[in-house]
């Protein structure tokens, strides 16, 4: 009569059900425009008529089925439909579902299409009743597949879902099923569908999962259950009575033994005695093992029916109020049937010495047959560890305390944020995609809609800069005056010691009372070893604040003892570790500052490094540099007097002051330039141009000095924040194989890089949102013209840069190429492919705007060891 | 096909008499029994016989006079295992000859399957779906057991009981009647052979079980979950005999929640 009423042909051949599946398909596609209030009213509709019916549908089920309690199954029909309603009312499923405008990241859930899904006998129209609810709310088809023993039932369940739904305006045909199901049917209908929800046994999760499409199937449970000493054992044993009751014990969660502890087992026994449970004795408990289980599979006779009625196949007299039939039996091997799933009122009991025995058993249990499934523990809800014991022993997905089993696993009865589920999903333990309650989330696919964003930037500086000829006796006066420190340790290398540097320093110390100590013993290539001598003498002068006062040799040794003076557990190796992005990094540095304040005095302008987080510093055991990374190495105070630089030889001020130009226009060009770094490289670059030829020729040029200090300060803070470039990374592995000093190997290859960098068709870009696109030539031609650089376009501007630039490095005895620094062609050409690897992983490359090959550092090395016309070096 | 007045009848069952005439075992069906199916026989001794194992070899495929059709295979001159286990009854040489059965097993499950042998699971699903007298709902939930069998590569004998094995007078061993090889899982093929064992030596039977599994490595119940499924192909022989017997093994639930 329904099915004319819709006049949807019957699916009985493999060829109705492709031709069906294709009307549904077109079905779905219209459904899937729905909105959410018109699903929802659907949803609404649809559980009302099931909610309506849960008595008729139950009493259907134990008629055809001949299985388990009428009034039971109302129960599940109930909670099918009110408690999956009131779940999922107000879960959001069409469209839109997320949507965070300041990340630009929206959530936009669609339905999957075709459902299939496999019914089981043993809840045939709850979970009819569950799945195409959850279909509706999902805006998916279902073509069910019911059991052959429990179809006209299972039917009937979906027939008035489908007909309140369409009522509501659901497209036609949306459920549907194969009304004489055969291997054939369910077969083709698993590979039709687009996912498959199937509950059953597991040879059904089985064909589902080998089906080749997704599948959501879920399978047998053999639950154990712990009574505890500390139990209360009226609570536990009526429950448990109450659960393996329900529906005759056919819900798959469902209690099938109970192991219980030595010195409550009587108490419990006596319980269950009181309460209509019979313990089998002798024969009798062999007579109801070989009736419940054949061949180490359930009898099919026995599943769902009464304790009663199973103790009368089996032959034993048993009362017929007879709730549950007890086994006491050992064995927890697959040899007794007792320790199988059992799907009827028959329980094995375990009898066991202490806890740890009875967690023994339940896992060996949960292993035959229920892995994945349920597992459950009453017990005193203080006793923490042993309930973490269990839970840590069981291989269940679920795993109750204090809660019937069958009630409980099935959600939101016994606990309120367990969801509930008539598909109870068991991991990978149990050869399934969830673990978790089925549920409308499993029917959809959410996509995920991702603008592009812009990474934050920002500008990390010393607390305190002071600069100005002079300005460094004023400076230190804060030490005792602002910061209160008694203790100073002076670090510099033995040049500066030698010719009285830190006497200034010291006498302003001892001025203000403080008590100090020097450390000189620093190379020009700062050594760990060094380092950790120093460190040696922090700890055992124990300041509260340290000066380094030097060029980047002695600032860098000086981070590095300062950060080993604070975190003396910190291994090296892993401060040293790259990063990709440096918020990003594995490693997490330490704190700085909890012992001592750090100050930094540079002698030479410079690397900038009294503003920088770097330092890089060399194992003299084994040659590896490390250079170490982190705002956390940062000086706290830096001053930048123009006194302490005065002496600066001409090769040191040509070197230095050449780096710094390179500081700044990496800095600029850096992928991760910003608006604050660019006016630092900007000006930083302008008064090198300016100022460091005269500084160059006349050494006593106050003002010409005074620039060149600032202008290291800029470069610093430039790329103490954008970072640095592949010239750097280049340079490094100059000065590391051929120990070029290390301004000058920066000088040497300076303008071939710009120009690879300029190329407006690089091989590769590099990786950062804010570089949308090949721009470096624009770049340098923007700095250039800050520089007083004129031309008709950005090509001729940046051209003229490139001469500008040789005109400063001419006037400051650059060599034009690195044979000319003395390196030795052979052993330039030996090391040549391991020093370009190196250069490509070093720490500078990442903000390059150009990501390099290291076939292409390999060229620009070749080009400028032989002062080779520069190339294009486009794509 | 001729044979000779000598010739001796072996076995009648329902469907064939197995004679022994001269240097030949004929095998003659009865005329009902379908061309393709004796052919299929046929094909399965020629492909079994490239393998190492010692299998019958056929000499011809024909009818006889009387229409019927018949394969004539090459004679092994020996006593069969069942003989032999029948006379050790009681005594500690049974159980010796019990694990040269199941160790005989073991070699025939271990040798790699020819290409195109027949599938087990396929053979199975076909044969339950004959068993028109079992209850559909019954049927379905074997078929889909079955159809969910991992494609095995073990060569399944299909029938290996001791009747079929046959130990020469230099003490070699010679498998027969392979009408039912398939490749698939040693498990399904050691359920069938535990089914036949109930009815040979219904004593032996548990031991068998027990042997097999250590030597096998395979657990007993993984051996069980496929009774069901072996029983009720092999209802599908229409041994009437045997029917309530092997109904006996059928009668288990099978797909629940």
């Amino acid at each position: 009569m329904a099915e004319e009423e819709t006049k949807v042909p019957t699916i009985d051949s493999v060829d109705a059900l492709v031709e069906r599946i294709k009307e549904m398909r077109a079905a779905q596609a219209e459904f899937a425009t729905f909105t959410q209030e018109q699903v929802d009213k659907i949803f609404y509709e649809a559980a009302m008529a099931a909610n309506k019916a849960r008595i008729p549908l139950a009493q259907m089920a134990v008629e055809e089925t001949g299985m388990g309690l009428m009034e039971d199954k109302v129960i599940k029909n109930h909670f099918a439909s009110e408690y999956i309603y009131s779940k999922y009312k107000d879960m959001k499923t069409c469209g839109v579902i997320e949507d965070d405008p300041s990340f630009g990241y929206k959530k936009v859930a669609e339905p999957i299409g075709i459902v299939a899904a496999v019914i089981p006998t043993t809840n045939p129209t709850s979970t009819a009743i569950f799945k195409t609810l959850i279909c509706l709310k999902t805006r998916n088809a279902i073509i069910i597949s019911p059991h052959p023993r429990a179809k006209k039932c299972t039917i009937e369940a979906a027939r008035i879902v489908r007909e309140a739904a369409e009522a509501a305006g659901c497209p036609k045909g949306i459920i549907d099923w194969i009304p004489s199901p055969s291997l054939e049917l369910t077969n083709e209908l698993m590979h039709d569908a687009d996912i498959i929800l199937a509950t059953g046994g597991p040879g059904m999760v089985n064909a589902a999962y080998s089906s080749g499409k997704p599948a959501l199937g879920v399978g047998p449970g053999n639950t154990p259950v712990i009574i505890d000493s500390s139990a209360d054992i009226k609570l536990a044993v009526n429950s448990i009575i109450h659960s393996k009751t329900f529906d005759n014990g056919m819900i798959c969660a469902s209690e099938q033994s109970v192991t219980i502890l030595d010195d409550v087992y009587e108490e419990a026994k006596a319980e269950f005695k009181a309460r209509g449970c019979y313990f089998l004795e002798g024969e009798e408990l062999d007579k109801v093992r070989k009736t419940v289980i054949i061949n180490g599979s359930v009898n099919a006779k026995i599943v769902g029916q009464s304790a009663y009625r199973i103790a009368q196949i089996a032959g034993v007299e048993v009362p017929k109020s007879t709730k549950v039939l007890i086994g006491e039996v050992e064995s927890v091997d697959p040899s007794e049937e007792m320790a199988h799933e059992k799907l009827s009122p028959v329980l094995g009991m375990y009898h066991a010495k202490d806890f740890d025995e009875a967690l023994a058993k339940a896992a060996r249990l949960v292993a035959d047959g229920g892995y994945g499934h349920t597992s459950s523990l009453y017990i005193d809800v203080n006793e923490k560890e042993k309930i973490a014991k269990h839970a840590h022993a069981m291989k269940t997905c679920r795993v109750l305390i204090n809660t019937p089993s069958s009630q409980g696993g099935i959600g939101d009865l016994y606990n309120f944020k367990l969801p509930p589920s008539l598909t109870l999903g068991c991991g990978s333990w149990g050869g399934n995609s969830v673990s978790g309650n089925v549920g409308p989330q499993h029917l959809l696919n959410i996509k995920s809609v991702a603008e592009r964003r812009e990474n934050m930037l920002w500008l990390r500086t010393p607390e305190k800069v002071y600069f100005k000829k002079g300005c460094m006796p004023v400076a230190l006066r804060e030490l005792s005056q602002v910061y209160g420190k008694k203790r100073a340790f002076i670090v510099t290398d033995s040049f500066l010691y030698k010719s009285g540097f830190t006497k200034k320093i010291e006498a302003s110390l001892d001025e203000q009372g403080i008590a100090h100590s020097s450390f000189w013993s620093i190379s020009p290539d700062p050594k760990l070893q060094d380092a950790e001598r120093g460190e040696e003498l922090l700890r055992a002068f124990e300041p509260d604040c340290i000066i380094a006062i030097g060029g980047g040799s002695a600032m860098d040794a000086g981070k590095i003892m300062w950060s080993m003076y604070e975190n003396p557990d910190e291994k090296f190796e892993d401060m040293a570790m790259d990063f990709m992005d440096i918020r990003k990094r594995v490693y997490d540095f330490p704190k700085m500052g909890k012992k001592a304040l750090f100050v930094a005095i540079p002698t030479s302008s410079g690397t900038g490094s009294e503003v920088t987080p770097f330092a890089i510093i060399t194992d003299a055991n084994t040659g590896i540099k490390y250079p170490v990374t982190d705002y956390e190495l940062m000086p706290n105070v830096a001053i930048v007097d123009t006194d302490n630089m005065m002496t600066q030889p001409k090769g040191l001020t040509s070197a230095s002051g050449v780096d710094v130009l390179t500081h700044c226009l990496e800095a600029y060009v850096s992928m991760m330039a910003s608006d604050y770094t660019d006016s630092f490289a900007l000006n930083g670059m302008k008064l090198v141009f300016e100022y460091l030829p005269r500084a160059y020729d006349n050494p006593n040029d106050v003002e010409a000095r005074d620039h060149m200090a600032n202008a290291s300060t800029l470069g610093g803070l430039a790329f103490a924040n954008a970072f640095l470039g592949v010239n750097h990374s280049m340079a490094h592995k100059l000065g590391a194989y051929h120990h070029i000093p290390h301004g000058w190997a920066n000088a040497v290859i300076l303008q071939r890089v710009m120009r690879y960098n300029a190329a407006e068709r690089p091989t590769r870009m590099g990786t950062f949102p804010q570089y949308d696109h090949p721009k470096t030539l624009h770049r340098y031609a923007t700095a250039a013209r800050f520089c007083g650089v004129e031309g008709a376009d950005d090509q001729e501007v940046f051209e003229k840069f490139l001469l500008k630039i040789q005109d400063l490095f001419d006037h400051v005895g650059v060599k034009h190429t690195i044979a000319e620094y003395g390196v030795d062609e052979q052993y330039f050409l030996d090391t040549l492919d391991e020093m370009s690897l190196n250069a490509f992983n070093d720490q500078c490359t990442g903000a390059n705007p150009r990501y390099p090959l290291v076939s292409e550092i390999k060229e620009l090395y070749l080009d400028a060891y032989y002062g080779r016309p520069a190339s294009s070096y486009e794509d | 096909m001729q044979l000779s007045d000598n010739k001796v009848a072996l076995a009648r069952r329902h469907n064939k008499v197995v004679y022994q005439d001269g240097y030949r075992i004929v095998k003659v069906f009865v005329p009902t029994k379908p061309a393709q199916d004796v052919f299929r026989e046929a094909l399965n001794l020629a492909r079994i016989a490239t393998t190492d194992l010692n299998t019958p070899e056929v000499l011809e495929v024909s009818k006889t006079d009387e229409g019927s059709w018949a394969i004539a295979m090459k004679y092994f001159p020996g006593t069969t295992l069942h003989e032999l286990m029948e006379e050790a009854k009681g005594t500690e040489k049974f159980d010796e000859l019990l694990e040269t059965f199941v160790d005989l097993q073991l070699k025939v499950q271990g040798t790699k399957a020819p290409a195109a042998l027949n599938q087990q699971s396929d053979k199975l699903k076909r044969m339950i779906g004959r068993v028109k007298e079992l209850d559909p709902s019954q049927r379905y939930d074997l078929q889909m057991r079955a159809d969910r069998m991992r494609h095995g590569h073990a060569v399944c004998h299909g029938d290996f009981n001791p009747t079929n094995i046959v130990v020469g007078e230099n003490g070699d061993y010679f498998f027969c009647d392979w009408t039912h090889v398939t490749e698939g899982l040693p498990e399904a093929d050691a359920a069938m052979t535990y089914i036949l064992l109930t009815q040979e030596f219904p004593e032996a039977a548990d031991k068998y079980l027990d042997l097999y599994s250590v030597k096998a490595d395979i657990p007993k119940q993984k051996i069980q979950y496929w009774l069901p499924v072996v029983a009720a192909a092999e209802l599908s022989r229409g041994r009437k005999a045997q029917e309530e017997y092997l109904r006996s093994w059928i009668d288990v639930a099978n797909d629940f929640e």
